[in-house]
Order: structure tokens, then C-alpha cells, then sequence
């Protein structure tokens, strides 16, 4: 059986250039483009109406953007390398502040000369943590609450400076596990407790793009140029399937609030929802042909799941799943 | 000894920067001099001393005696002789080379090596008469090259003409020096990156043949120099109608290129005549390259992905020749893509900031910006190369065309050109000794993974084609071919994996009949008659891979390259064809496949039993040598 999915709403030039993130809290969806600006837009009005603009908040353009689950904290990443953390303010307009920046560029504490340059990032889901790659294959875990200027975990995934570019990243919700995908085809699941590398899984060879955890951090998606998700086990390392039918490279990946069902965006405008249990595609979608950069489920609300997508097309389209009868 | 004679002839002949003294050929005038000589008041001294040498020739030449020039070290200061004919092969280097510079070295790039070798033998030239670099009329030219129909009026009203005959490119000559161009019927420009681009595109005579009119292809070699950006800007400035277009790589470089040739560089800011406004990066750009890399995947839906590669205004202005210009290739171009090193990674932020901090809103701006943008995304580049392996530039037509579309310029740079341009100048690999035998033993042994493997990497190195890598490895005694070993041995799958990289004529000209442009259907055309060439190849004994398949008795083999048209008719040294070494080795199921098949086209033949009986006799008389043979 198919679902179905509806456009519901589209929210056309939400940017002046490609969107490359969204971040979804419970009550709006976050975007970042490579213009200066970071738009929020509220989703739990049917008119998904631009509720607020971060101005200038990465000159060269933004690349990554993460935001809690708790809708608390978010993290965006510029192409300058500028790393900036944002919070809800507590004054109760519910709008998003400044709170502060991440200064990778400080000596971390072996004295490495700096965690590196950030590319991809993700957070806990009380934005406590946030996991980080950098292009020379290094992932890091920092403390936002803490001490900012230090990494809590730095992990290696090759000689010194030259492990392959980690693409993506993800941290489990639990805060237990960061995984990452990189250039050469590697994923690798590092256990944040143990600070030690948990696995290195195997099967992709080309770029990963997209990492994903599902939200009992059971299984670990990964796809990228081979057009192939991949299944893992996190708790023994396996690889338990592949999900199939993608034709182009996968950009983006995200887990449904019950982790029956991943959504996957594609370079070719595609977004596919596919059902775990049965290892199958059950919606494909493609409003557009040019490249979704990121798509995401809305955390679960009294209505039907609904899902985002955006990309080159610089616009935020919502579905929504039909109900039957 | 001949040929040498000829090229130190020749190499005369066309000596016009000596034209006080003779030697202009005036049907020839590939360059000219950037200075008047006859202001130069020691050019009259240095004629005299190069007659001098030229009479003392002329004299030896009468008497067969070796020919000699004196030739001053300046290192050493020492007077020596070069003579020719010479044991030595620096000598016979030595000789040709009395003449200008840059240019000299581009006459010959084989013979000189390197330009700096030109250089130090102008100096020591200049240095044996006692004269200055001026005045042998050596002057440091810009380090572009131009072809195309267009000729310059240089001040001292000598003219410089263009349009190469050796498919070198011309000179740039300096601007100061220039006091009229004319552009004659060239419609377009395009500024080339890279020199072996423009060489390929040159030699292949793209400027002349391109379907849109003839154009005008520039290069500077890389980053551009001063003096080519002011020759383009003259151009740029004096011909406001001319589209000029720039192909680039698609990495941080090409990026700053493009930008350099539009906007001047940085360090030479205070150079005001050296940006051209109206140039329009034609690419390749992230949706060429990445639209590519659908192809990579054997399930693809392919008018589905052709449609989804373009967008709407591409697909209309490409609509003719798109769909049916996107077969499925083995070769993924997505391979020939690179990954972002640190410092592309650090260039492209540069540039990025750079573009950004200027505040400009402009469209083209805008454009970069973007590009740069999912270049670091993507963490990916790619080199021009990569497209023309890709083999389908269509989208380039269609963009170029909609952005000149813009200007109301009726030139667009008809990209399945550039791509024939490309796909000619690739000249045959050079493939050693060893990697022949690898790939003769990966095709025996039926190792497709090795095989596919190999011919991509070599396609790469050598920037061919797989089909001209098979083409060119053939074993060294037998002369035979990847697809004989294959055949031979049975393997089925590795004679399909063959055949997949050979031009598949039978789609092409299907592509021929949308209206896309009689330039199509020529290439369909060229492509049909160049595969049988591979297909029936013969060894040195006159078989084909279809007479080795039949003499193995592989029914499959047979069946494949029958369907893909190897012939059936073609005999051997011994006046065998490939029907007989089937019969004579027993192998009765492959005969009865071949009377079938001639009994379906040959009605007539069939009727009369002609070939059934034939191969009956043959079966009866030949039998038992098949046997002991076997």
C-alpha cells in the first residue's frame, strides 16, 4: 500500500538563492541559503507565514543549519566558517536570539591547534551537544552550555589531518552515539560515552551526503552518490538493508517521529518516503527538477504528518499525509 | 636524412620574421613583426651577418658539404660550430632555430621541448652577431593565442592573419602595436581556459565549421596575461556586437579565471582596458556536470531523467536534440569529477567573499556566487575534459542560447560542435607495451570488472575513449584485439562489455531524424562507418573476432556480433569466412545458425540451396582435418 502525500502549501522565493537547510522545531521550520539571511517561518498556521528574518547572519552564505528537538537551540554553519548558536528567547516572544558563537579556530584541548574549520553539524535533542565534521575528517562533540572554547569528544578518522571530508553528521537523540558520513563512501559510529570509535560501516563507496539516526537510535540510515540508503544496525554494526529507487545523488535524509517511515530528498528534485518494515518506497515525490538540498518531517503534532522540502528552486514546499477515509 | 632536410626546408620557408632578407612568403603569413625594422638601425647589421651565414650555406650546399653556423656560448663566450646534417640531435635543434621566440617554439613545440630553450638560443644568437634581442626583431609576445578569421592591421601596416594552417594558433600580437582588426564574417568569440582545449578546438577546425558561423577561439593559457586581456578588451570595446563567451574548468580556478578575464585581476587594478563586461560564462557549470551524472545509473529512466535534467526554458531551447542525445554510457562522468583539495576549498571562499563584498546585485554575480556555493557543497570539481567525456553538451547550447537570447544575439555556440571538436582531437593513446598485454589477458580470461576498470583509468589518462583505448590495444604479434580474445574464449558478457563502448549507429541516426541539424546526422553518419572498422577488425591472419568465435564454436559470441554487425562475408588469408571455421571445427550449431540467418536475407541464395550445400561439402571434406587439428 502507497501513501499519499499532499501539497499543502508552498511558500515560493521563501529565499533569493538556494535554500542548502532547513531545521524543523515544533512549530516552525527554520531555512538557510547562501544569502546572508536565515528565515523562520511558523508551521503550525495554515499560512506557514514568515514569522521571523536573522539578518546578516552569515555574510557568505549558510551552508548547515541544526536546531533541538525541543525547538530550544539552533546551530548554523557559514561558508566563511563562521559558526553561530541561537536560542529561543526567554523573555517568551518565542522569537530566536543570539547566543553566541563557536570558536573552532581556539585550541582544543590536546593542542592540535584548533578543532578545524566546521562543515556539517547536529544537535542533541536538548541542544546541549553539537556534533561537528570538518574537511579533514575530523568529528568533534562540544558542550554549547559549557566551555565552548574546548571540544568534549575529538575523534580522528584518519592519520592526523587528512581523513576523508565529513560530509554529515548526526548525534543520536540520546546524546549516546555521533555518526558521520564522509567523501571517500566511510561511515563510522562513535560512541560519545567511551569516546571511541563503535564502528566503521561499510557498503556505500561514494560520498555520503546524509547520515540519519532513527529516534530509538537503533538503525542509522546513510545515502549519498550511489544513490543507495543504507541500513544499519547501531547496536551490532550491521548493515540490514538498502532501500533502492533513487536515480540521482541523495542529498538529504530524515527519520518520522515513529521511525516506521525515512524520508530522502535527491539531487533530481525527488523526495521519497519509504516504509522500514517493509523496505519499500511508498511516495515519490518531485514538485520541482532541480536539487532538494534538504528535506524534513515536522515533529508530529495533533495534525497529519506533514514533511518539508527545499533546494534550488529557493522555495519551502509542505505536504501533508492524506487520511484515507 | 630526407625527412630532415625537409623539415630544416620548411622551416625556412616559412621564416617571415626575417623579411628584409628574403624569405617572405607572402601566401603565408602567419605572423609578422611587432616592430618596424627598418627604424631599427642595427637591423641592417644583424641582416647582413645572417646573409653572411646564409651565402657560406648556399656555397656548401653546392659542394655537398655539411652546413654550418657559428654559434657564440654566452656562458663560455666560445665561437662553435653547428653543423648539419649533425650526429648530435641537439645540433639539428640548434639549426632550425634562427628565428623568432615564442613563435619559434610554437612552429616546432616537438623539436624545441620547452620555450625556454627557444629563449636562451635567441640570446645567444643575439649574442654571436653582438647585437640586441631587438634587433633580430625577437620581441616578448603576449603568451595568448588567437585563430579564427580575423586579421590585424599592425602599425607598421603589415598584417597578421589568424587563421592557422599548422592548427597552432597565432600569437597575440601586442596591442600597443595594433592599429586595426578586422573581424571579417566571425560571429563569436570564445576564451578558452585551457591551451589543450583550445588546441583540440583549433585543430579540429572548430572556429571554421561551427554551425552557427564562424568565431574566434582565444586563449592565454591558464591565468591570463595583461596583454591578452588588453587584446580582448580592444576586441571587447570595438566590437560591442560580439558575444564573447568563456569556457572554464568548474573549480575555484576556472572560477577566478573567468573572473579575471571580466573583471581584471587584483593586482593590476590601475589596467583599465583589460575587462570585457559582456563575457558570459558558458561553463561547464554545476547543472551540466551534475545532470551528467543521472546517466551513471543503469536503471535510469532516460527520457525521464533527460526532462528532469533541464530546465523548462532549457528543455524548449534544446528540445530539438535533447532527449535522443542522452544514450546511457558505461563511462559515469561523474568519475572524472574530483573532490575540492584544502586549497580549492580556500580559493573558493576567497572568491566568494570577494564577489560578495562588493555588494554587487548583479544577475552574473549572483551566478558565481551560487556556483561557488554548491562547488564547496558538493565538495566536488570538475575539469572541461570531463564534460567532453560526458559526450553531451547540449546543455551548454541551451544556456548559452537563452543568455544570448537576452542580448538579442542570434550566435550561440553550437556545443555538439565543441563536443565533435573534442572527441577529434583526441589523438590515438599511447598505451605501452605491458597494458596492451593486460588488456588482451583481461579480455582472454573474461575478467569484465578488471577490464571496465582498466579501459576507464587509461580513457582517462590519455583523455580518449574506451573505444579508442580497444582500438589501440592490439597484441603485438597476432594483431589481435580485445574482442578477438573475448570471442575466442566464449565470454559473452566481456564481448557485450566491448561492444557497449563501440558508437551505437543504429540510436544515432534514430537522433538524426529529429530536425536537430544536418550536423547530426554526419556525425551518425561518421560514426556508422567508423565502428564496422573496430568490429571486423582482422588479425595478422586475415580472421575477424566473428572467425574466432566460430572457430571456438561460441553460439552466443556469434549471435552478438552478427546483431551488432560484424560481417558474416569477410574471408581471411585463406580465403575462409567465418562460416567455414565453424564447419571445419564441427561446430554444427553455429553453421545452422548462419543458414538460418542467410536463409532469412538471402531468399534467393537459400532457395537454391547455394550456401546450405556449400557448407555441406566442406562439412564432408573438411571433417577429419578438423579433427586432428582440434
Amino acid at each position: 500500500m502507497s501513501k499519499q502525500y499532499l501539497t499543502t502549501h508552498t511558500v515560493d522565493n521563501a529565499h533569493i538563492t538556494d535554500i542548502f537547510s532547513i531545521a524543523a522545531t515544533p512549530t516552525s521550520i527554520l531555512s538557510a541559503s547562501g544569502s546572508s539571511t536565515i528565515h523562520v517561518h511558523a508551521t503550525n498556521r495554515d499560512s506557514f507565514p514568515l514569522v521571523q528574518s536573522l539578518s546578516s547572519a552569515h555574510k557568505l552564505g549558510c551552508h548547515h543549519l541544526a536546531a533541538s528537538r525541543n525547538g530550544k537551540i539552533a546551530a548554523s554553519v557559514g561558508f566563511g566558517g563562521d559558526v553561530k548558536i541561537w536560542k529561543v528567547s526567554e523573555a517568551g516572544s518565542g522569537e530566536w536570539e543570539s547566543f553566541g558563537e563557536l570558536d573552532a579556530a581556539k585550541n582544543s584541548e590536546k593542542g592540535k591547534g584548533g578543532a578545524g574549520e566546521l562543515w556539517a553539524i547536529a544537535l542533541s535533542e536538548d541542544g546541549q551537544y553539537l556534533a561537528s565534521t570538518t574537511y579533514d575528517g575530523r568529528v568533534n562533540v562540544w558542550d554549547l552550555l559549557g566551555d565552548r572554547g574546548v571540544t568534549l569528544r575529538e575523534y580522528e578518522t584518519g592519520s592526523a589531518g587528512s581523513g576523508s571530508f565529513g560530509l554529515c553528521v548526526d548525534l543520536s537523540r540520546d546524546g549516546k552515539y555521533t555518526a558521520s558520513g564522509h567523501q571517500s563512501g566511510a561511515v563510522y559510529v562513535f560512541n560519545n560515552d567511551s569516546g571511541r570509535l563503535q564502528y566503521s560501516l561499510p557498503g556505500l563507496v561514494k560520498p555520503v551526503r546524509a547520515v540519519a539516526f532513527s529516534p530509538a537510535g537503533t538503525r542509522l540510515a546513510a545515502a549519498g552518490d550511489s544513490g543507495i540508503i543504507a541500513i544499519y544496525d547501531t547496536k551490532h554494526g550491521e548493515h540490514v538493508g538498502n532501500l533502492t529507487g533513487h536515480t540521482a545523488w541523495i542529498t538529504s535524509l530524515d527519520w518520522n517521529d515513529t521511525g516506521e517511515y525515512l524520508l530522502s530528498g535527491a539531487f533530481d528534485g525527488k523526495a521519497k518516503v519509504w516504509s522500514i518494515e517493509r523496505s519499500a518506497c511508498v511516495a515519490t515525490h518531485s514538485e520541482t527538477d532541480k536539487a532538494l538540498w534538504a528535506i524534513r518531517w515536522l515533529p508530529k503534532t495533533v495534525r497529519n504528518e506533514m514533511f518539508c522540502t527545499a533546494g534550488a528552486n529557493r522555495s519551502l514546499t509542505f505536504y501533508r499525509e492524506a487520511t484515507g477515509a | 636524412m630526407e625527412g630532415l632536410l625537409h623539415s630544416s626546408r620548411s622551416a625556412f620557408g616559412s621564416s617571415s620574421p626575417l623579411p628584409a632578407v628574403g624569405f617572405v612568403n607572402p601566401s603565408q603569413p602567419d605572423f609578422v613583426l611587432h616592430q618596424d625594422s627598418r627604424r631599427n638601425p642595427q637591423t641592417g647589421v644583424a641582416i647582413s651577418k645572417i646573409e653572411e651565414i646564409l651565402v657560406a650555406n648556399i656555397d656548401a650546399l653546392k659542394e655537398v658539404q655539411a652546413l654550418t653556423i657559428p654559434l657564440r656560448s654566452r656562458r663560455t663566450g666560445r665561437m662553435r660550430l653547428v653543423r648539419f646534417p649533425s650526429s648530435r640531435d641537439s645540433d639539428a635543434k640548434k639549426f632550425i632555430d634562427q628565428r623568432n621566440h615564442r613563435a619559434i617554439y610554437y612552429q616546432n613545440p616537438e623539436l624545441f621541448g620547452s620555450q625556454r630553450y627557444v629563449d636562451e638560443l635567441v640570446d645567444d644568437i643575439a649574442f654571436t652577431f653582438g647585437l640586441g634581442r631587438d634587433a633580430l626583431n625577437i620581441v616578448a609576445a603576449s603568451k595568448g593565442l588567437i585563430a579564427g578569421a580575423v586579421s590585424v592591421t599592425i602599425n607598421n601596416g603589415s598584417m597578421l592573419y589568424c587563421n592557422p594552417h599548422d592548427g597552432q594558433g597565432v600569437l597575440l600580437p601586442d596591442v600597443r602595436a595594433i592599429s586595426s582588426v578586422n573581424l571579417g564574417a566571425t560571429k563569436w568569440l570564445l576564451v578558452i581556459e585551457k591551451e589543450a582545449t583550445f588546441r583540440g578546438l583549433v585543430a579540429s577546425r572548430f572556429h571554421e565549421t561551427s554551425t552557427v558561423g564562424p568565431g574566434i577561439l582565444v586563449t592565454a593559457k591558464g591565468y591570463p596575461d595583461l596583454s591578452t586581456r588588453q587584446f580582448l578588451h580592444k576586441l571587447h570595446t570595438s566590437f560591442p556586437i560580439l558575444p564573447m563567451y568563456g569556457l572554464v574548468d568548474f573549480d575555484p580556478d576556472g572560477v577566478k579565471i573567468m573572473l579575471t578575464y571580466k573583471n581584471g585581476s587584483r593586482s593590476l587594478q590601475h589596467e583599465q582596458n583589460a575587462t570585457l563586461n559582456r563575457l558570459l560564462w558558458i561553463g561547464p557549470r554545476s547543472n551540466d556536470i551534475l545532470g551528467d551524472h543521472l546517466r551513471g545509473f543503469p536503471s535510469a529512466n532516460i527520457d525521464e531523467t533527460c526532462v528532469l535534467n533541464h530546465t523548462p526554458s532549457d528543455q524548449f531551447l534544446s528540445s530539438q536534440s535533447s532527449a535522443p542525445l542522452c544514450p546511457i554510457r558505461e563511462f559515469s562522468p561523474v568519475d572524472v569529477m574530483l573532490p575540492l583539495k584544502a586549497a580549492d576549498r580556500k580559493l573558493a571562499v576567497r572568491l566568494l567573499s570577494a564577489t560578495i563584498g562588493k555588494g554587487d546585485q548583479c544577475i552574473e554575480s549572483q551566478d558565481v556566487v551560487r556556483e561557488l556555493q554548491v562547488m564547496l557543497m558538493l565538495n566536488t570539481k570538475a575539469e572541461i575534459q570531463a564534460v567532453d567525456e560526458a559526450g553531451d553538451l547540449t546543455a551548454w547550447q541551451g544556456k548559452a542560447a537563452s543568455t544570448t537570447a537576452q542580448r538579442h544575439q542570434p550566435a550561440v555556440i553550437h556545443t555538439k560542435d565543441l563536443e565533435r571538436g573534442a572527441k577529434r582531437k583526441k589523438m590515438a593513446p599511447k598505451l605501452s607495451e605491458e597494458e596492451i598485454d593486460d588488456l588482451i589477458y583481461l579480455a582472454r580470461a573474461g575478467d569484465d570488472a578488471d577490464l571496465t576498470e582498466m579501459l576507464q583509468e587509461l580513457a582517462v589518462r590519455d583523455a580518449s575513449t574506451a573505444a579508442d583505448i580497444l582500438a589501440a590495444a592490439r597484441e603485438e604479434q597476432t594483431k589481435a584485439t580485445c574482442l578477438h580474445m573475448a570471442a575466442a574464449n566464449g565470454h559473452a558478457k566481456t564481448v557485450t562489455l566491448i561492444l557497449s563502448y563501440l558508437p551505437v549507429p543504429v540510436k544515432a541516426s534514430v537522433t538524426a531524424a529529429a530536425p536537430a541539424a544536418s550536423e547530426e546526422a554526419n556525425s551518425a553518419e561518421a560514426t556508422t562507418r567508423a565502428e564496422p572498422a573496430y568490429i571486423n577488425a582482422h588479425n595478422s591472419f586475415g580472421n575477424t573476432a566473428l572467425h574466432w568465435a566460430c572457430l571456438g564454436g561460441h553460439l552466443d559470441t556469434v549471435k552478438l556480433l552478427l546483431s551488432r554487425g560484424a560481417s558474416p562475408a569477410i574471408a581471411n588469408d585463406k580465403d575462409q569466412i567465418p562460416l567455414d571455421l565453424a564447419a571445419f571445427n564441427n561446430h554444427m550449431h553455429v553453421v545452422d545458425h548462419f543458414l538460418a540467418q542467410s536463409r532469412d536475407i538471402e531468399g534467393e541464395n537459400a532457395l537454391e540451396d547455394g550456401l546450405a550445400k556449400e557448407a555441406q561439402d566442406l562439412d564432408l571434406t573438411e571433417d577429419k582435418n578438423a579433427e586432428s587439428g582440434g
